[in-house]
Protein backbone atom coordinates (compact mmCIF):
# COMPACT_ATOMS: atom_id res chain seq x y z
CA UNK A 1 0.00 0.00 0.00
CA UNK A 2 2.70 2.36 0.59
CA UNK A 3 4.74 1.81 -2.17
CA UNK A 4 1.42 2.50 -4.33
CA UNK A 5 1.01 5.50 -2.46
CA UNK A 6 4.87 6.32 -2.99
CA UNK A 7 4.87 5.33 -6.30
CA UNK A 8 1.18 7.84 -7.27
CA UNK A 9 3.02 10.65 -5.73
CA UNK A 10 6.38 10.30 -7.75
CA UNK A 11 3.96 10.37 -10.85
CA UNK A 12 2.17 12.86 -9.53
CA UNK A 13 5.04 15.13 -8.84
CA UNK A 14 6.99 14.19 -11.91
CA UNK A 15 3.84 14.96 -14.39
CA UNK A 16 5.33 18.86 -14.86
CA UNK A 17 9.24 18.11 -14.14
CA UNK A 18 12.36 17.59 -16.21
CA UNK A 19 15.63 15.90 -15.72
CA UNK A 20 17.85 18.38 -14.00
CA UNK A 21 21.23 18.25 -15.12
CA UNK A 22 24.82 17.80 -13.23
CA UNK A 23 25.66 21.21 -14.02
CA UNK A 24 22.36 22.48 -13.42
CA UNK A 25 22.42 21.82 -9.80
CA UNK A 26 24.40 24.72 -8.38
CA UNK A 27 21.69 26.44 -7.43
CA UNK A 28 20.40 23.26 -5.51
CA UNK A 29 23.67 22.71 -3.95
CA UNK A 30 23.36 25.88 -1.94
CA UNK A 31 24.01 25.72 1.59
CA UNK A 32 20.31 27.62 1.81
CA UNK A 33 18.58 25.39 0.32
CA UNK A 34 19.51 22.29 1.94
CA UNK A 35 16.44 20.17 3.02
CA UNK A 36 17.83 19.59 6.54
CA UNK A 37 18.60 21.39 9.22
CA UNK A 38 21.82 19.93 11.42
CA UNK A 39 20.84 16.73 12.18
CA UNK A 40 21.10 17.61 15.93
CA UNK A 41 18.94 20.86 15.89
CA UNK A 42 16.20 18.39 14.06
CA UNK A 43 16.38 15.58 16.09
CA UNK A 44 15.63 18.29 19.34
CA UNK A 45 12.77 20.32 17.71
CA UNK A 46 10.77 17.09 16.52
CA UNK A 47 11.18 15.58 20.56
CA UNK A 48 10.50 19.07 21.63
CA UNK A 49 7.26 19.55 19.54
CA UNK A 50 6.46 15.90 20.49
CA UNK A 51 6.61 16.38 23.93
CA UNK A 52 4.19 19.34 23.77
CA UNK A 53 1.59 18.28 21.12
CA UNK A 54 -0.46 15.99 20.32
CA UNK A 55 -0.26 15.47 16.77
CA UNK A 56 2.05 13.57 14.52
CA UNK A 57 4.40 14.42 11.84
CA UNK A 58 5.57 12.19 8.76
CA UNK A 59 9.68 13.59 9.59
CA UNK A 60 10.92 10.02 9.74
CA UNK A 61 11.69 6.60 11.75
CA UNK A 62 14.02 5.71 14.71
CA UNK A 63 14.30 7.15 18.23
CA UNK A 64 12.58 5.77 21.54
CA UNK A 65 10.17 7.23 24.01
CA UNK A 66 11.13 9.30 26.89
CA UNK A 67 9.31 10.31 30.46
CA UNK A 68 9.13 13.89 28.60
CA UNK A 69 5.64 12.60 27.24
CA UNK A 70 4.59 12.27 30.74
CA UNK B 1 15.62 12.55 4.01
CA UNK B 2 18.36 13.87 1.68
CA UNK B 3 19.34 14.37 -1.92
CA UNK B 4 22.78 12.96 -2.01
CA UNK B 5 25.02 15.43 -3.75
CA UNK B 6 22.90 18.28 -3.12
CA UNK B 7 23.93 19.39 0.23
CA UNK B 8 27.34 19.34 -0.13
CA UNK B 9 29.54 22.30 -0.38
CA UNK B 10 31.87 22.63 -2.91
CA UNK B 11 35.01 22.77 -0.72
CA UNK B 12 33.85 20.66 1.94
CA UNK B 13 35.43 17.14 2.53
CA UNK B 14 34.81 14.06 0.73
CA UNK B 15 31.88 12.35 -0.09
CA UNK B 16 31.67 9.76 2.81
CA UNK B 17 33.94 11.64 5.59
CA UNK B 18 34.05 11.06 9.23
CA UNK B 19 32.11 13.21 11.06
CA UNK B 20 31.87 14.45 14.72
CA UNK B 21 28.89 16.77 15.93
CA UNK B 22 28.78 18.19 19.83
CA UNK B 23 25.26 19.80 20.20
CA UNK B 24 23.77 21.50 23.72
CA UNK B 25 20.21 22.73 24.17
CA UNK B 26 18.65 25.16 27.04
CA UNK B 27 14.71 24.75 26.96
CA UNK B 28 12.54 26.72 29.80
CA UNK B 29 9.05 27.30 30.08
CA UNK B 30 7.48 30.55 31.10
CA UNK B 31 5.62 30.85 35.05
CA UNK B 32 9.08 28.95 36.51
CA UNK B 33 7.50 25.71 34.87
CA UNK B 34 9.91 22.63 33.30
CA UNK B 35 13.31 23.58 32.06
CA UNK B 36 15.57 21.17 30.23
CA UNK B 37 19.53 21.02 29.52
CA UNK B 38 20.35 18.74 26.85
CA UNK B 39 24.18 17.45 25.80
CA UNK B 40 24.37 15.25 22.61
CA UNK B 41 27.61 14.00 20.66
CA UNK B 42 27.18 12.05 17.40
CA UNK B 43 29.95 10.18 14.94
CA UNK B 44 29.91 8.80 11.74
CA UNK B 45 32.54 6.92 11.03
CA UNK B 46 33.22 5.42 7.14
CA UNK B 47 34.60 1.95 7.71
CA UNK B 48 34.18 1.61 4.15
CA UNK B 49 33.63 3.20 0.94
CA UNK B 50 29.87 1.66 0.71
CA UNK B 51 29.68 1.40 4.93
CA UNK B 52 28.98 3.83 7.98
CA UNK B 53 29.11 3.30 11.18
CA UNK B 54 26.68 5.65 13.58
CA UNK B 55 26.88 6.29 17.19
CA UNK B 56 24.96 8.94 18.65
CA UNK B 57 24.71 9.74 22.81
CA UNK B 58 22.26 12.10 24.48
CA UNK B 59 22.00 13.53 28.45
CA UNK B 60 18.62 15.06 29.33
CA UNK B 61 18.55 16.74 32.84
CA UNK B 62 15.04 17.70 33.35
CA UNK B 63 13.93 20.27 36.59
CA UNK B 64 10.58 22.25 37.68
CA UNK B 65 7.53 21.93 37.85
CA UNK B 66 4.87 20.44 36.17
CA UNK B 67 1.07 20.62 35.40
CA UNK B 68 -0.69 17.96 37.23
CA UNK B 69 -4.08 18.34 37.24
CA UNK B 70 -6.94 21.05 37.19
CA UNK B 71 -8.74 22.36 40.12
CA UNK B 72 -12.14 24.85 40.55
CA UNK B 73 -10.59 28.07 40.95
CA UNK B 74 -12.65 31.50 41.85
CA UNK B 75 -16.19 31.75 39.75
CA UNK B 76 -15.31 27.68 39.41
CA UNK B 77 -12.87 28.73 36.37
CA UNK B 78 -10.50 25.38 36.16
CA UNK B 79 -6.52 26.04 37.36
CA UNK B 80 -3.75 24.42 37.20
CA UNK B 81 -2.08 22.68 40.29
CA UNK B 82 1.44 21.75 39.79
CA UNK B 83 3.71 19.28 41.27
CA UNK B 84 6.72 21.22 43.17
CA UNK B 85 9.79 22.47 41.59
CA UNK B 86 11.81 19.96 42.96
CA UNK B 87 11.21 17.42 40.14
CA UNK B 88 14.55 16.46 38.52
CA UNK B 89 15.26 13.90 36.36
CA UNK B 90 18.20 12.68 34.30
CA UNK B 91 17.99 11.04 31.16
CA UNK B 92 20.68 8.72 29.20
CA UNK B 93 19.76 7.65 25.78
CA UNK B 94 22.38 6.39 22.82
CA UNK B 95 21.91 4.54 19.58
CA UNK B 96 24.56 2.82 17.25
CA UNK B 97 23.94 1.77 14.17
CA UNK B 98 25.19 1.45 10.21
CA UNK B 99 24.35 2.53 6.63
CA UNK B 100 24.95 0.59 3.82
CA UNK B 101 25.04 1.51 0.24
CA UNK B 102 24.35 -0.65 -2.54
CA UNK B 103 24.39 1.22 -5.91
CA UNK B 104 22.04 3.81 -5.64
CA UNK B 105 20.05 2.24 -2.43
CA UNK B 106 21.07 2.79 0.90
CA UNK B 107 19.87 1.00 3.87
CA UNK B 108 20.27 2.16 8.00
CA UNK B 109 19.81 -0.18 10.85
CA UNK B 110 19.72 1.17 14.30
CA UNK B 111 19.33 0.30 17.67
CA UNK B 112 18.98 2.76 20.48
CA UNK B 113 18.40 2.89 24.44
CA UNK B 114 17.25 5.02 26.72
CA UNK B 115 16.85 5.39 30.65
CA UNK B 116 15.35 7.76 32.86
CA UNK B 117 14.08 6.93 36.89
CA UNK B 118 10.91 6.40 35.67
CA UNK B 119 11.15 5.36 31.95
CA UNK B 120 13.03 3.05 30.02
CA UNK B 121 13.07 2.43 25.92
CA UNK B 122 14.71 0.03 23.63
CA UNK B 123 14.29 0.40 19.86
CA UNK B 124 14.99 -0.65 16.60
CA UNK B 125 15.00 0.94 13.38
CA UNK B 126 15.29 -0.07 9.55
CA UNK B 127 15.23 2.63 6.71
CA UNK B 128 16.10 2.59 3.12
CA UNK B 129 16.25 4.53 0.20
CA UNK B 130 16.86 4.62 -3.55
CA UNK B 131 17.52 6.91 -5.94
CA UNK B 132 16.53 7.19 -9.40
CA UNK B 133 16.07 9.24 -12.49
CA UNK B 134 19.36 10.59 -12.39
CA UNK B 135 19.14 11.30 -8.80
CA UNK B 136 16.36 13.79 -9.27
CA UNK B 137 13.88 11.87 -7.32
CA UNK B 138 14.71 9.69 -3.95
CA UNK B 139 12.45 7.01 -2.65
CA UNK B 140 12.64 6.31 1.19
CA UNK B 141 10.45 4.16 3.38
CA UNK B 142 11.34 3.10 6.89
CA UNK B 143 9.76 1.04 10.02
CA UNK B 144 10.68 1.31 13.84
CA UNK B 145 9.91 -0.53 16.87
CA UNK B 146 10.13 0.36 19.89
CA UNK B 147 9.58 -1.01 23.80
CA UNK B 148 9.09 0.89 26.58
CA UNK B 149 8.78 0.64 30.18
CA UNK B 150 6.72 3.09 32.42
CA UNK B 151 6.93 3.85 35.83
CA UNK B 152 6.76 7.08 38.42
CA UNK B 153 8.62 8.13 41.40
CA UNK B 154 6.77 6.62 44.09
CA UNK B 155 6.95 2.81 42.45
CA UNK B 156 9.96 3.17 40.75
CA UNK B 157 10.25 -0.21 39.83
CA UNK B 158 6.74 -1.04 39.10
CA UNK B 159 7.18 -0.43 35.03
CA UNK B 160 4.45 -0.90 32.48
CA UNK B 161 4.58 -1.94 29.02
CA UNK B 162 4.31 0.60 26.23
CA UNK B 163 4.85 -0.52 22.55
CA UNK B 164 4.82 1.77 19.41
CA UNK B 165 5.49 0.64 15.77
CA UNK B 166 6.13 3.21 12.70
CA UNK B 167 5.52 3.01 9.49
CA UNK B 168 7.21 5.54 6.87
CA UNK B 169 7.25 6.15 3.33
CA UNK B 170 8.76 8.90 1.56
CA UNK B 171 9.75 10.70 -2.00
CA UNK B 172 11.79 13.96 -2.46
CA UNK B 173 11.40 15.32 -5.83
CA UNK B 174 13.85 17.99 -7.50
CA UNK B 175 11.10 19.54 -9.66
CA UNK B 176 13.70 22.44 -11.94
CA UNK B 177 17.37 23.32 -11.04
CA UNK B 178 15.87 25.78 -8.54
CA UNK B 179 12.87 24.05 -5.97
CA UNK B 180 12.54 20.35 -5.04
CA UNK B 181 9.65 19.11 -3.02
CA UNK B 182 9.14 16.17 -0.48
CA UNK B 183 6.04 14.36 0.44
CA UNK B 184 5.88 11.52 3.30
CA UNK B 185 3.44 9.63 5.21
CA UNK B 186 4.03 8.11 8.52
CA UNK B 187 1.20 5.80 10.33
CA UNK B 188 2.56 4.71 14.18
CA UNK B 189 0.76 2.29 16.20
CA UNK B 190 1.03 2.55 19.90
CA UNK B 191 -0.41 0.09 22.78
CA UNK B 192 -0.32 -1.11 26.54
CA UNK B 193 0.03 1.53 29.22
CA UNK B 194 -0.23 4.86 27.45
CA UNK B 195 -1.30 6.64 30.08
CA UNK B 196 0.94 9.52 32.07
CA UNK B 197 1.34 8.71 36.18
CA UNK B 198 2.21 11.94 37.03
CA UNK B 199 -1.13 13.51 35.82
CA UNK B 200 -4.75 13.42 37.66
CA UNK B 201 -8.09 14.45 37.15
CA UNK B 202 -10.20 16.45 39.30
CA UNK B 203 -13.94 14.70 39.86
CA UNK B 204 -16.30 17.29 41.33
CA UNK B 205 -18.25 14.81 43.00
CA UNK B 206 -15.66 12.65 44.52
CA UNK B 207 -12.17 13.95 44.38
CA UNK B 208 -8.73 12.97 42.02
CA UNK B 209 -8.78 10.17 39.86
CA UNK B 210 -5.96 8.81 37.75
CA UNK B 211 -4.83 9.89 34.26
CA UNK B 212 -6.53 7.15 32.09
CA UNK B 213 -5.98 6.65 28.00
CA UNK B 214 -7.38 3.91 26.18
CA UNK B 215 -4.69 1.62 25.40
CA UNK B 216 -4.62 1.55 21.80
CA UNK B 217 -3.06 4.74 20.12
CA UNK B 218 -3.22 5.00 15.98
CA UNK B 219 -1.72 8.66 14.22
CA UNK B 220 -1.56 8.91 10.38
CA UNK B 221 0.53 11.74 9.69
CA UNK B 222 1.28 13.43 6.23
CA UNK B 223 3.79 15.96 5.70
CA UNK B 224 5.08 18.36 2.56
CA UNK B 225 8.06 20.66 2.71
CA UNK B 226 8.88 22.57 -0.52
CA UNK B 227 12.55 24.36 -0.97
CA UNK B 228 12.71 27.14 -3.63
CA UNK B 229 15.03 29.10 -4.43
CA UNK B 230 14.44 33.38 -4.97
CA UNK B 231 16.27 35.20 -6.80
CA UNK B 232 15.07 38.30 -6.41
CA UNK B 233 15.99 38.54 -3.08
CA UNK B 234 18.96 36.30 -3.40
CA UNK B 235 17.55 33.66 -0.57
CA UNK B 236 15.30 30.30 -0.50
CA UNK B 237 12.05 29.70 0.89
CA UNK B 238 11.26 26.35 2.81
CA UNK B 239 7.36 25.91 3.15
CA UNK B 240 6.73 22.59 5.33
CA UNK B 241 2.74 21.67 6.27
CA UNK B 242 2.09 18.82 7.96
CA UNK B 243 -1.93 17.25 8.89
CA UNK B 244 -2.18 14.39 11.20
CA UNK B 245 -5.09 12.41 12.96
CA UNK B 246 -5.84 9.78 15.35
CA UNK B 247 -8.07 7.44 16.55
CA UNK B 248 -8.34 9.37 20.02
CA UNK B 249 -10.08 12.33 18.35
CA UNK B 250 -7.13 14.79 17.70
CA UNK B 251 -6.50 16.03 14.22
CA UNK B 252 -3.82 18.49 13.91
CA UNK B 253 -2.11 21.14 11.57
CA UNK B 254 0.93 23.10 11.31
CA UNK B 255 2.65 25.26 8.76
CA UNK B 256 5.77 26.59 9.02
CA UNK B 257 8.36 29.01 6.84
CA UNK B 258 11.32 29.32 6.49
CA UNK B 259 13.70 32.26 4.91
CA UNK B 260 17.52 31.40 4.56
CA UNK B 261 19.85 34.15 3.14
CA UNK B 262 23.79 33.46 2.28
CA UNK B 263 25.55 36.23 3.74
CA UNK B 264 29.24 37.22 3.03
CA UNK B 265 32.33 34.81 4.72
CA UNK B 266 30.26 31.67 5.24
CA UNK B 267 27.27 32.61 7.06
CA UNK B 268 24.13 31.70 6.72
CA UNK B 269 20.57 33.61 7.83
CA UNK B 270 17.70 32.13 9.08
CA UNK B 271 14.61 33.40 10.26
CA UNK B 272 11.05 31.37 10.17
CA UNK B 273 7.09 31.13 11.61
CA UNK B 274 5.30 28.25 12.70
CA UNK B 275 1.79 27.89 13.00
CA UNK B 276 0.12 24.77 15.13
CA UNK B 277 -3.45 23.61 15.77
CA UNK B 278 -4.38 20.85 17.27
CA UNK B 279 -8.27 19.67 18.92
CA UNK B 280 -8.98 18.15 22.20
CA UNK B 281 -9.08 14.32 23.00
CA UNK B 282 -12.45 12.70 22.97
CA UNK B 283 -12.01 11.84 26.76
CA UNK B 284 -10.25 15.29 27.44
CA UNK B 285 -12.59 17.83 29.98
CA UNK B 286 -10.83 20.54 32.13
CA UNK B 287 -12.52 19.30 35.53
CA UNK B 288 -15.06 16.28 35.33
CA UNK B 289 -18.52 17.14 37.16
CA UNK B 290 -19.33 13.35 37.95
CA UNK B 291 -17.64 10.11 37.50
CA UNK B 292 -16.30 9.91 34.19
CA UNK B 293 -15.84 6.95 32.22
CA UNK B 294 -13.25 4.55 31.96
CA UNK B 295 -10.64 6.89 30.13
CA UNK B 296 -9.99 10.32 31.20
CA UNK B 297 -7.83 12.86 31.02
CA UNK B 298 -7.25 16.87 31.82
CA UNK B 299 -3.64 16.78 30.39
CA UNK B 300 -3.35 20.22 29.00
CA UNK B 301 -1.28 18.49 25.76
CA UNK B 302 -4.57 16.89 24.61
CA UNK B 303 -6.81 19.79 25.26
CA UNK B 304 -7.42 22.01 21.99
CA UNK B 305 -5.41 24.81 21.43
CA UNK B 306 -3.13 26.35 19.11
CA UNK B 307 0.26 27.90 19.19
CA UNK B 308 2.16 30.63 17.59
CA UNK B 309 6.40 30.40 17.18
CA UNK B 310 9.01 32.58 15.88
CA UNK B 311 12.28 30.35 14.49
CA UNK B 312 15.98 32.31 14.09
CA UNK B 313 19.31 30.83 13.27
CA UNK B 314 22.85 31.43 12.10
CA UNK B 315 25.73 29.50 10.76
CA UNK B 316 29.04 29.93 10.16
CA UNK B 317 31.75 28.21 8.14
CA UNK B 318 34.07 28.68 10.47
CA UNK B 319 37.18 26.50 8.88
CA UNK B 320 37.45 23.59 5.73
CA UNK B 321 36.57 21.70 8.33
CA UNK B 322 34.59 23.23 11.31
CA UNK B 323 31.05 24.74 10.89
CA UNK B 324 29.24 26.33 14.15
CA UNK B 325 25.27 26.67 14.57
CA UNK B 326 23.09 28.66 16.90
CA UNK B 327 19.01 28.82 16.42
CA UNK B 328 16.47 29.90 18.91
CA UNK B 329 12.99 29.45 18.91
CA UNK B 330 10.12 30.64 21.11
CA UNK B 331 6.66 29.04 21.32
CA UNK B 332 3.41 30.95 22.49
CA UNK B 333 0.34 28.65 23.12
CA UNK B 334 -3.16 30.41 22.72
CA UNK B 335 -6.42 28.58 23.64
CA UNK B 336 -7.80 31.01 20.63
CA UNK B 337 -5.86 29.10 18.02
CA UNK B 338 -7.11 25.78 18.56
CA UNK B 339 -8.52 23.21 16.12
CA UNK B 340 -12.21 22.71 17.63
CA UNK B 341 -12.57 20.90 20.70
CA UNK B 342 -12.24 22.59 24.48
CA UNK B 343 -9.25 23.71 26.27
CA UNK B 344 -8.86 26.44 29.49
CA UNK B 345 -7.10 29.83 29.20
CA UNK B 346 -4.50 28.41 32.53
CA UNK B 347 -2.81 26.33 29.79
CA UNK B 348 -1.53 28.94 27.76
CA UNK B 349 2.14 29.84 28.54
CA UNK B 350 5.25 29.78 25.91
CA UNK B 351 8.01 28.50 25.94
CA UNK B 352 11.93 29.11 24.45
CA UNK B 353 14.80 26.63 22.80
CA UNK B 354 18.02 27.76 22.08
CA UNK B 355 20.93 25.12 20.97
CA UNK B 356 23.99 25.16 19.63
CA UNK B 357 25.81 22.22 17.30
CA UNK B 358 29.92 22.18 16.27
CA UNK B 359 30.32 20.13 13.32
CA UNK B 360 33.36 18.48 12.53
CA UNK B 361 34.09 17.36 8.91
CA UNK B 362 37.30 15.00 7.94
Amino acid sequence: MGARIAALVVLTLCGGCATVQPWERGTLAKPSMAIEEPPHQTAQKLRTYGAKEAGASASGVGGGGCGCNN
Amino acid sequence: MALPGIHARAEAPGANPLQLDAGHLEYSESGARMSVRVNQASAVVPLAEAFQLKANGIQDVVSGASPQFNAPGPGGKPQQVRTGASVRDRRNAGDIGGTARLGDSAITLRQGWSKENDYKSTWTSLEARHELNRRDTTLAGGFAFADDGVSNHDTPNDFRTRMKRDFFVGVTQVLDPRSLVEVSLQYSYSSGFLSDPYKRVFVQSGGLLPDARPDRHRQLAATARYVTYLPAIDSALHLTGSLSDDNWGIHSGSLEAQWRKELPAEWLASAGARYYAQSSADFYAPLYQDQPGPTHSSDYRLAGFGSIAWLAGVSKQLTRNFSLQLAAERDYRHLGLRWGGIGIEADDYLWSLYMVSLQARF
